[in-house]
């Protein structure tokens, strides 16, 4: 999903056809909240309330209920000032590189990262260990009640590059190796597909999905005052590299 | 407001709105002194409470003994917290805050609308292992590990068994009841044993068994603790109509707390039943670079403010200080109820509290209730100042 405000990444899980399904059912809700400059969070939650409503009618009863993973931001706006919205459930990431700083701004719902909070596992550990592919959140796959995302907010940088990718990018690249290539690769596209090359070919078994996000301009309405600033001048410029090394890889926005 | 408690190394004066935890080292002759005067004069609010029990010790109020005090009124719920004892309050939502006296060089405190207050458990750490019984308490001196306080629907205090009254034997361990209770109440409700308001969820698979699935990522289904905890949260759009307090409307319409006579606004005299309204603004945030923000949502401030995992829609307002020596996400403003509090995010440089007539005070993680003239220092000039709180 590529389209301002919404950036995101949904990588479907679930046996044959399901998990690309459920990715898609989670990508199209969020592409008919439409194109206005900012996103409010209660849009967001309920975009994704009836994405999982719909993923849940994939369930056909037999194990492996299909679901997706979601990680994203969205512009959202205080007072005329621009602000990420960022938003995870599941195990793909949202990463920003801010004055030279590179750091996931989402936290993973995994159970090693429950041992990483709980002090049992360290980081390292965590990139090796045999059951850091298990999740503990999700949209759908057998999930009771509503789907638990998690949001956070922060202040939209002018300099700001966010990346958005599937766990089969994490899983292959190290944070280091990925944000020596985000600072060395000026173009947003040409970065996301060296990204998701490189992935590949340190032997990504996952699908490998990455979306690099530039603020080209930011121009704040603060300063402006009153009546006239409704439409404060933002622009926001998406890329994306996909390959789908699995049927269900699924990065929406695609054609759309 | 019940009380139970559990046998243990600490004294508990338990008085009807009145609650004092004190270390044992604390002479008995001194606490059974503070009980005599807790009967003969109620205590003017917390300040109150703090002069008798450094009276009665004989000691400064800055080297008073380690304390847990709870005391009710019409203003609210009114916590302190000392030393070695922590608070754990669950709120009437399922949520629950902690007060750490360790946290503090002098003494944590806290207001709570009664009527958004569940529990409170008063103690030092537990004990855990030990399988003790928890005991009711009426009134009187008792050796405690801790003290949990059980308000009732409406705040009050509430002596109205809702159970059938149980008689039981004195109990066994050496407590030293002083007043005779005319009734024991057992199996006071604790909050997670009200009715959910959500729809019953069951999972089939509670055990955490992991569901596999492409091969790959694979999900494991949550416990039921996550579950009920996820649905006594309420679904992500239920809480568009914001909470409700407890208020009074003077006779133009402004919202005040229920503790005032006049209003807060225009002056008016006050009189008339509390009713339930969605919170109003709470006042101004004035910072040193000359921005102003109304006190409608929590504020997260800092160098590049970052708020974190929120539940729900209501989302913080954020608030960017561009100076190099205030930290990333450097200090929180929150809003509970008629309540304005502060509490330092663990900034590198700290956060200050400059109150009229008061010396300079740290502010940490826990809460503090902030008033109106309270200026919150971040250091370099860089200030926040409160204005028009309730």
């Amino acid at each position: 999903m590529t389209t301002s405000p919404v950036f995101a990444v949904a990588d479907g899980m679930g046996g044959h056809s399901g998990g690309a399904e459920a990715a898609a059912i989670v990508v199209g809700e969020l592409a008919g909240l439409g194109t206005q400059t900012w996103l409010r969070p209660e849009m967001l939650l309920a975009a994704v309330q009836r994405a999982a409503e719909r993923v849940a009618t994939l369930a056909d009863g037999s194990p492996g209920a299909p679901g997706s993973t979601l990680s994203g931001v969205a512009l959202a706006e205080q007072d005329g000032m621009a602000c990420w919205l960022v938003f995870n459930i599941g195990d793909s990431r949202t990463y920003r590189l801010s004055n030279g700083r590179f750091e996931q701004v989402t936290v993973d719902h995994t159970k090693v990262q429950e041992l990483v909070d709980g002090g049992r596992l360290t980081e390292e550990e965590a990139r090796t260990h045999r059951a850091r592919n298990v999740i503990t959140r999700a949209i759908g796959a057998g999930t009771a009640g509503p789907p638990r995302l998690d949001l956070s907010m922060m202040v939209a940088g002018r300099h700001d590059r966010l990346l958005i990718c599937s766990d089969g990018l994490t899983g292959e690249l190290t944070e280091q190796f990925i944000a020596t290539l985000l600072l060395d690769v000026a173009d947003p596209q040409a970065a996301a597909e060296a990204l998701v090359h490189d992935a590949v070919a340190a032997g990504g078994r996952d699908n490998v999905t990455a979306v690099v996000v530039d603020v080209v301009e930011l121009v704040s309405t603060v300063l402006e005052a009153d009546a006239d600033s409704t439409a404060p001048s933002l622009e926001v410029f998406g890329s994306a590299g996909d390959i789908g090394t699995l049927p269900d890889a699924a990065l929406a926005g695609r054609g759309a | 407001m019940k009380k139970t408690w559990v046998v243990g190394e600490h004294y508990a004066l338990v008085r009807p709105q009145v609650v004092v935890v004190v270390s044992a080292d604390v002479a008995i002759t001194e606490i059974l002194q503070m009980w005599e005067r807790l009967d003969v004069v109620a205590p003017d609010g917390l300040g109150g409470l703090l002069d008798v029990l450094a009276e009665v010790t004989g000691r400064a109020v800055r080297a008073l003994p380690d304390f847990a005090m709870a005391l009710l009124d019409e203003q609210g719920l009114h916590l302190a917290v000392r030393g070695c004892f922590d608070a754990e309050i669950t709120l009437a939502d399922a949520s629950t805050t902690t007060m750490r006296g360790s946290e503090v060089s002098t003494w944590a405190e806290r207001n709570f609308v009664a009527t958004l207050v569940s529990t409170v458990r008063l103690g030092g750490a537990g004990t855990g292992s030990v399988v003790v019984p928890r005991l009711p308490a009426i009134g009187g001196v008792f050796p405690v590990q801790d003290l949990r306080l059980v308000l009732s629907e409406e705040g009050r205090f509430d002596d109205m068994p809702t159970a059938p009254p149980v008689r039981v034997q004195e109990p066994s361990g050496p407590a030293v009841p002083v007043a005779s209770a005319p009734h024991f109440i057992s199996g006071v409700p604790s909050a997670g044993s009200r009715p959910s308001a959500g729809p019953v969820l069951t999972t089939q698979q509670s055990d955490g068994a992991l569901v596999h699935h492409d091969g790959h990522t694979q999900m494991q289904l949550p416990d039921s603790t996550g579950l009920d905890a996820h649905v006594a949260g309420g679904s992500p759009g239920s809480g568009q109509d914001g909470p409700l307090v407890l208020g009074l409307l003077c006779g133009s319409g402004h919202a005040n707390p229920t503790h005032r006579t006049d209003c807060r606004v225009c002056g008016l005299s006050l009189s008339g039943e509390g009713v339930r309204m969605p919170i109003p603004p709470l006042g101004w945030l004035h910072t040193s670079a000359g921005e102003s923000i109304e006190l409608v949502q929590n504020v997260v401030a800092g160098r590049d403010p970052r708020a974190s995992r929120i539940e729900g829609a209501a989302m913080p307002r954020l608030l960017p200080l561009p100076h190099s020596h205030v930290s990333g996400t450097h200090v929180e403003i929150r809003l509970e109820g008629w309540s304005v509090l502060v509490a330092d995010l663990r900034s590198t440089n700290g956060t200050f509290l400059q109150r009229a007539g008061q010396p300079v005070l740290r502010i940490s993680a826990t809460p503090q209730l902030l008033v109106s003239g309270d200026v919150v220092q971040l250091g370099h000039g860089v200030d926040l100042r409160f204005e028009e709180l309730p």
